[in-house]
């Protein structure tokens, strides 16, 4: 649905995207994560033909970046950081005006209103001025206005920002069916707890792509696959029996438990607390240490990912 | 088309309910009237005074030949007025533009209409449009309410100042041309500044000219007959598409989200 190859923008001197390969595929969550000035919304610009890259190939639902914009900017949907009104008309009248700019004839385009609005919960407020909306209604109305023409794509910049809990809960529950309608979303975010639960795949950006995975590999590529046993106590024997093992990766003492690293805990647990017991260690419990993606994507940001490659390349025994 | 027309409806739906803008744009539109009707109020009374600072220039016009000296003062004063009042399509323009564009900078609007299929000239000729022809509106308006007082206080004056060949060029033609001339300008201005009255103020330059000329003629310097109004009127168009073609390049998407501050 998205393919793009060796995007890359720049702002005079300034490179804001680089080289970026993405495929993107029908029905997908795609989160782009990243801090501030990483690139996130100059990707999503030029995605929906707001501005033109300086280099490489881009496709947005079939249709070529640079030759097809007009076609672009109809298949897609674009929710914009601030929401941006017309603050003197009414919520009804804001929406309306894009419906037909979208060339949605009457009858459907009063019938997509009134479904949207209901859908966000606007329909009782649909006569007021939207100046005298607050910033969560703006949010929702916004999104009835991202959605209005039924984009294949949807391209969300904050789409919780300013939300109450309760409407923040109604969107997230939103995009979940606008993935199962099969519709693809590329959600920016700086909630990487929303980004966990929505994506499918998140890309971490910083001008560069610097990971592009599944939350949950995210968070494996980063850590690897943690494992802590809980003992009465981690004896000598014990920790040298742990690290002679040779597919334990990584190993480290903490109080009264021990903290190893494999690559498939599930073939290879059994053979740890084997060796364990065998050693005379007395196992309470053993559990998976879960990392956060926010645990991940700061390792990431912070540490550069080549460092990070570098940590995971394990040594030889 | 369409989208130029559902892009000037937005337009004049939310220029309708700012009343600030609303009553810029009508106030200068009676103003002029009602201010000529008083000063003809007012000389109506010492018609038989002839005026003695009318300029020579005015007293030997063919246009004007077989007139009263008195005549001659009020027409001085008709058109002296008529001239003023184009500043009409050049004040309502430039007011409904840069508040719209400025409006829309600061509201956010600008990136969701963008990223909707309107074509950029689509973009630009809806909001040129939508702030230019109530300007054309409001200048024609102001033009059939001066003929109105003159026709009533001074109906000698119609034919040969207010309905004359070189009056009506001016005021039917000039009208839009100097609306267009506005609006583009508006528009150039707004794409660089935040504030809507600091905008206003630099555009309010544009009035200078036709404040110039009227006062020009006034004091019988130039008196403008038909064959120089049609020289100004083309050097105008001229300058309407200059700044047509620089308002147009102002409104390209990454122009308006890269540049505009």
């Amino acid at each position: 649905m998205i393919r793009t190859e060796g995007l890359t923008r720049r702002f005079g001197e300034k490179v804001a995207v680089e080289n970026l390969h993405l495929t993107i595929e029908q029905g997908e969550v795609f989160g782009l994560l990243g801090p501030n000035g990483a690139g996130k919304t100059t990707t999503v610009r030029m995605l929906t033909g707001l501005i033109a890259p300086s280099g490489g190939r881009a496709w947005v639902a079939g249709h070529e970046l640079g030759t097809e914009n007009t076609a672009i900017r109809r298949a897609a949907g674009l929710l914009t950081e601030a929401p941006g009104f017309y603050n003197r008309l009414s919520a009804y009248r804001n929406l309306d005006f894009y419906a037909r700019l979208y060339q949605l004839d009457g009858v459907l385009r009063r019938r997509r209103l009134q479904q949207y609005l209901e859908r966000m919960g606007l329909w009782d407020r649909r006569n007021d001025p939207v100046g005298q909306f607050s910033k969560g209604m703006k949010q929702k109305l916004a999104l009835a206005r991202a959605l209005i023409h039924g984009p294949k794509v949807l391209f969300l910049d904050e789409p919780t920002s300013g939300l109450d809990p309760e409407a923040a809960h109604m969107v997230r529950d939103l995009i979940e069916g606008l993935k199962e309608e099969g519709r693809t979303i590329v959600l920016c975010t700086h909630n990487l707890d929303e980004a966990d639960r929505l994506c499918n795949r998140v890309a971490i950006l910083k001008g560069r792509l610097l990971r592009v995975a599944s939350p949950g590999d995210l968070r494996r590529q980063v850590f690897g696959r943690q494992v802590a046993i809980s003992l009465r106590e981690v004896t000598d024997e014990v920790w040298r029996a742990v690290c002679s093992l040779p597919f334990v990766l990584k190993y480290e003492r903490d109080g009264h438990r021990l903290i190893y690293e494999v690559r498939d805990p599930e073939k290879e647990n059994p053979a740890v607390v084997r060796a364990v017991v065998a050693a005379g260690g007395e196992v309470q419990y053993i559990t998976e240490i879960g990392h956060s993606l926010e645990e991940a994507y700061l390792s990431l940001i912070q540490k550069g990912v080549q460092r990070l490659d570098e940590e995971h390349t394990y040594p030889d025994r | 088309m369409k989208n130029i027309l559902t892009l000037i409806d937005k337009e004049w739906a939310e220029l309708i309910r700012d009343r600030f803008v609303l009553l810029t744009v009508l106030l200068p539109t009676v103003l002029f009237p009602v201010i000529l009707l008083g000063v003809m109020l007012g000389l109506g009374t010492k018609m038989d005074e002839p005026p003695s600072n009318i300029p020579e220039a005015w007293l030997h016009l063919p246009l004007l030949s077989g007139l009263s000296p008195a005549q001659v003062g009020m027409a001085m004063m008709v058109l002296y007025f008529i001239n003023l009042s184009l500043v009409v399509p050049l004040i309502a323009p430039m007011t409904i533009a840069v508040h719209s564009i400025i409006g829309e900078k600061q509201s956010g609007s600008l990136e969701p209409l963008l990223a909707t299929p309107i074509e950029t000239m689509e973009l630009f000729l809806g909001k040129v449009l939508a702030a230019s022809l109530p300007g054309v509106a409001m200048g024609w308006l102001n033009y059939l309410l001066m003929i109105l007082v003159v026709g009533w206080r001074a109906p000698a004056l119609l034919s040969r100042v207010v309905l004359a060949p070189a009056t009506m060029l001016l005021l039917l033609l000039g009208t839009p041309i100097l609306a267009v001339l506005s609006v583009s300008l508006g528009v150039i201005i707004s794409s660089r500044m935040n504030d809507v009255r600091a905008a206003q103020q630099l555009g309010g330059i544009v009035v200078l000219p036709v404040v110039g000329l009227a006062i020009t003629q006034m004091v019988g310097k130039i008196i403008l007959g038909p064959v120089m109004i049609m020289v100004l009127l083309l050097l105008l168009l001229l300058a309407d598409a200059l700044l047509i073609r620089l308002g147009v390049d102002r409104f390209g998407r990454e122009t308006v989200l890269t540049r505009w501050r």
